[in-house]
């Protein structure tokens, strides 16, 4: 049997060579920092650390450990514009420090002695650890890990004369072997106008030099795709949304593999009124993803995930929310239920959550206009699931087709105890004296039990109160369960639609009991205001002292 | 039959400790052993001390009794490693490591080195693991000034 013997092996102090494998498996767990340090430890380390292999090892190492996020963002006092990282692993998606300004930008500010556009920046990766940053007169490549930006050499293609061309597209990507390719998507147009090519611009890292593919022109990007919120790399390949020529424009994501440098198309989700409305592509949870949205109807945005990549029919609605006042574009989502959203020149983010598509809650005006209406604000002012927590109220989203069978709300009634259950049709036809009935559940009341509904056909409003006495209306659809605690004070009314289908649940023998308003004695009333109202109020009081 | 699933392993300096063939069997260099030599139930590992084959035993049974459990194994993990801050001993095991070709093993270790030496200064390096520094001052000054920002917050060594 034949021992593997190491030459080092006997040495017993520190101050000991490691045998090489190891030495660089402990140097590839090392930040780029002090990598960069070491490489003047001495000539071989300093050419070992610099070779084309430790850096892929390390690249490899590192990914393991995940990538941060960047962003860009205005950094007062001089707005320079900055590439601002952000740790992944961290509970508060904290910004990492350095923030790296954008070197060349500078010299375009001082030429037109004005700030320029921000929108005129598209910013994409990280891919492999590397940014890349457009502008119309430059393409820059930064490597925020060695605080690097390097110009890259300008797409050398002119136009054909007489024609106009625009950059309706960016990419960027990297291949297998951690090289990199950067693409430009050109409209060359005749003057005809209507039968624009689309050309694509590669550079490839390898060659350090650029090519240029004609693609036709069955393919043609969306008005305004040059945005970083249209564009996706994933899978190696880059994705932008797109139209397709054909008998109509169908909406479509045109594709270009990385590798391969072959263009093709997936088909689009199926969603409705589609030609209205701003898509953006991103990835959530392994998967292409497409969030819909349209920013002039304050409606909520849908996002669509294609579940098996390349799979039409794998398109589904997963997640719904806002709707924002504000538009802001959804262009990261991070680890995988809160969504980022940008704003011009700052971010939010926000919860994805599936309750959204059948609740929403928003804040009531005072008008005294038909209780059914929706009674918004001007401007809206939506409320949070978070909120609707704080107060107490409780919500799910649940399979209303299946709630004989559905094993959630089985789960739900077992771990709350609700043994009783009936159902409740509010309409017009089925109740005698409607309007009489639905202004007394309009009436403002409390129960000294909790208020379970499960929504299964149709949609109503229920209001409470928040801590501070402003009406909160909350809005439910099928597919809504929600509970009320005991001792809040509430009121309901069905919507315009004038139809609503409950599920109405409750722990033992039910009770429903309305104590209309006032009822501040009930211990019921006395308890809800004990754990929800003064609990906050508590906490307040403790801010104010410490202030 | 209880020494049917247990080998003996016998360090440098001649200590024998009995492991099951399971756990001695996630080093690879073991398993190979044994595959090789069906009919020893004693293996003579020269390159590896009494101490440092005591450390690995341990590592290699707590991994046996975590499974497939990774949330175990981290809290194991950090329960081994807790205390084992003195480089030496770090090299020893990472050697071992290496050498039994116990990967959990070596990637925790060399971890665990690499956080030690991150905020190092070169110097330190030079000192800890036996390198000569073949840079001239010049040049030495001239690599420096690449990525000066790196030198930046070093730690006393």
């Amino acid at each position: 049997m034949a021992f593997f013997q190491f030459s080092s092996g006997s040495n017993t102090a520190i101050g000991r060579e490691l045998p090489e494998d190891v030495m660089i498996q402990i140097l590839v767990c090392l930040p780029v920092k002090s990598i960069l340090r070491f490489r003047c430890v001495s000539k071989s380390w300093h050419a070992m650390l610099k070779s084309h292999n430790f850096i892929n090892s390390h690249l490899i190492s590192q990914k393991r450990r995940d990538v941060l996020l960047v962003r860009r963002c205005l950094l007062p006092p001089q707005n320079d514009d900055v590439l601002s990282f952000h740790d992944p692993n961290s509970p508060e998606l904290e910004e990492v420090s350095p923030n790296l300004s954008i070197p060349f930008l500078k010299d375009i500010k001082c030429r037109y002695n004005q700030p320029y556009e921000i929108a005129a920046v598209v910013l994409l990766g990280l891919s492999n650890g590397l940014v890349c940053i457009f502008h119309e007169e430059f393409i820059i490549l930064c490597n925020p890990a060695l605080r690097e930006f390097k110009r890259l050499p300008p797409c050398p293609f002119v136009c054909p004369q007489g024609c106009y061309f625009f950059i309706i597209g960016h990419g960027f990507g990297n291949t297998s072997n951690n090289d990199f390719k950067v693409v430009l998507l050109q409209n060359v147009d005749p003057d005809t106008y209507w039968k624009p090519h689309l050309v694509v611009n590669v550079y490839d890292s390898t060659t350090k030099s650029w090519k240029q593919i004609d693609a036709g022109d069955t393919m043609q990007l969306a008005f305004g795709g040059c945005m970083a919120y249209f564009e996706v790399f994933f899978n190696g390949v880059c994705h932008w949304y797109a139209k397709r020529n054909g008998l109509n424009f169908n909406h479509a994501i045109l594709c270009f593999d990385i590798s391969t440098e072959v263009l093709g198309w997936l088909e689009y989700p199926d969603i409705s009124s589609i030609e209205h409305g701003w898509r953006s592509l991103f990835v959530i949870n392994g998967c292409l993803a497409v969030a819909w949205y349209d920013r002039f109807k304050e409606d909520p945005v849908e996002i669509w995930v294609m579940k098996e990549y390349g799979v039409k029919y794998s398109w589904t609605k997963q997640f719904v929310i806002g709707p924002f006042v504000d538009y802001f574009y959804p262009f990261l989502a991070w680890k995988n239920e809160w969504l980022l959203m940008d704003k011009a020149d700052e971010y939010k983010i926000d919860q994805l959550d599936e309750r959204a598509e059948v609740i929403q809650a928003w804040y009531m005006d005072d008008s005294d206009e038909d209780q059914r209406l929706p009674h918004h604000k001007n401007p809206k002012e939506f409320v949070s699931f978070e909120k609707l927590d704080e107060l107490g109220v409780l919500s799910w989203k649940l399979d209303a087709d299946n709630y004989e069978t559905d094993p959630e709300l089985k789960k739900i009634r077992e771990s709350r105890g609700y043994s009783y259950m009936d159902f409740c049709e509010v309409c017009p036809e089925k109740l005698p004296n409607y309007e009489e009935k639905i202004k007394n559940f309009f009436e403002e009341h409390l129960h000294t039990d909790e208020e379970i509904r499960y929504c299964v056909a149709g949609s109503g409003y229920f209001d409470v109160r928040d801590r501070n006495e402003a009406w909160i209306r909350v809005w439910v659809k099928k597919g809504a369960m929600i509970v009320l605690p005991a001792g809040i004070y509430h009121r309901f009314t069905l919507d315009s639609n004038n139809y609503i289908k409950a599920m109405r649940l409750f722990v033992g023998d039910p009770i429903w009991t309305p104590f209309n308003r006032p009822h501040d004695n009930l211990p019921a009333r006395k308890q809800y205001v004990e754990t929800f109202v003064q609990k906050e109020e508590g906490v307040g009081q403790a801010v104010d002292a410490a202030a | 039959m209880a020494e049917e699933n247990t080998i003996t392993l016998k360090s440098s300096d001649g200590k024998e400790f009995l492991i099951s063939k399971k756990a001695a069997t996630l080093s690879e260099t073991i398993k190979a052993m044994v595959e090789e030599d069906n009919s020893s139930s004693v293996f003579p590992l020269t390159v590896v001390d009494s101490k440092t084959l005591a450390d690995v035993i341990t590592f290699l049974n707590k991994h046996v009794d975590c499974g497939d459990d990774d949330d175990k194994k981290k809290s194991c993990d950090e329960e081994f490693m807790a205390g084992k801050d003195d480089m030496k001993d770090l090299f020893d095991l990472v050697v071992a490591a290496n050498y039994l070709d116990v990967k959990d093993l070596l990637d925790l270790i060399c971890g665990k080195i690499a956080d030690m030496m991150q905020g190092k200064s070169p110097e330190w390096v030079r000192k800890t693991f036996n390198i000569q520094n073949d840079f001239s001052p010049e040049e030495e000054a001239k690599v420096r000034e690449e990525y000066a920002w790196a030198h930046e917050g070093v730690e006393e060594d």
